[in-house]
């Protein structure tokens, strides 16, 4: 539920995400769900040569399941305060 | 799912990747499960001309869903698909 909540603090944020098979979206942050969904808007495939196949796709939703990475822009995460949160989270588990 | 505000979503053209090309979205469920009717397969060839194959009603089994996004009509139709190629895209590994 942790990254849940952090995802949530970067609502409106420029991201890019990378699937597992390469495909990398970038675009802006709208929502995110229990199962570390995400819906983007505005979205660009960054290698557009390799997978031409969304030039047409303007938004989209992306199944939790299929995401690798999901680059952050770093003025917008507050490491400090994630530290702790994990810190915390992990305290309460034990 | 409400946080994702699916019902939006659903009377747009949509498409959905994993080789599976477009139309309209009729349905979805909990587990991205969708329902599309009028879809079209759109298959990207290395050298081949781009095919467009109507499929009709089909339903999508969510695990096997990747993206779905909401498709720009206007910028779809200035695109020439024939001309565009690419290599098929690799598959998401194991994937619950």
């Amino acid at each position: 539920m942790l990254f849940y909540s952090f995802f949530k603090t970067l609502v409106g944020q420029p991201v890019v995400v990378e699937l597992k098979n390469d495909l990398s979206i970038q675009g802006i942050l709208v929502s995110v769900d229990q199962f570390l969904n995400i819906k983007l808007d505005d979205i660009r495939v960054t290698d557009e040569k390799r997978f031409p196949h969304m030039m047409s796709v303007k938004n989209c939703f992306i199944r939790g399941s299929v995401v690798r990475y999901v680059q952050l822009p770093a003025a917008a995460v507050d490491t400090a305060l994630l530290q702790d949160a994990t810190r915390r989270e992990n305290a309460a588990e034990k | 799912m409400d946080e994702l505000s699916w019902g939006k979503l659903a009377h747009y053209e949509i498409q959905c990747l994993m080789n599976l090309a477009n139309r309209e979205l009729k349905g979805f469920d909990q587990t991205c499960t969708l329902i599309l009717k009028k879809a079209v397969e759109r298959i990207i060839q290395k050298t081949d001309v781009t095919e467009d194959v109507p499929l009709g009603l089909y339903i999508i089994r969510g695990s096997d869903v990747a993206v779905v996004g909401e498709l720009d009509a206007e910028r779809d139709d200035e695109i020439d698909w024939e001309q565009v190629h690419a290599e098929p895209m690799r598959g998401m590994g194991a994937v619950e």
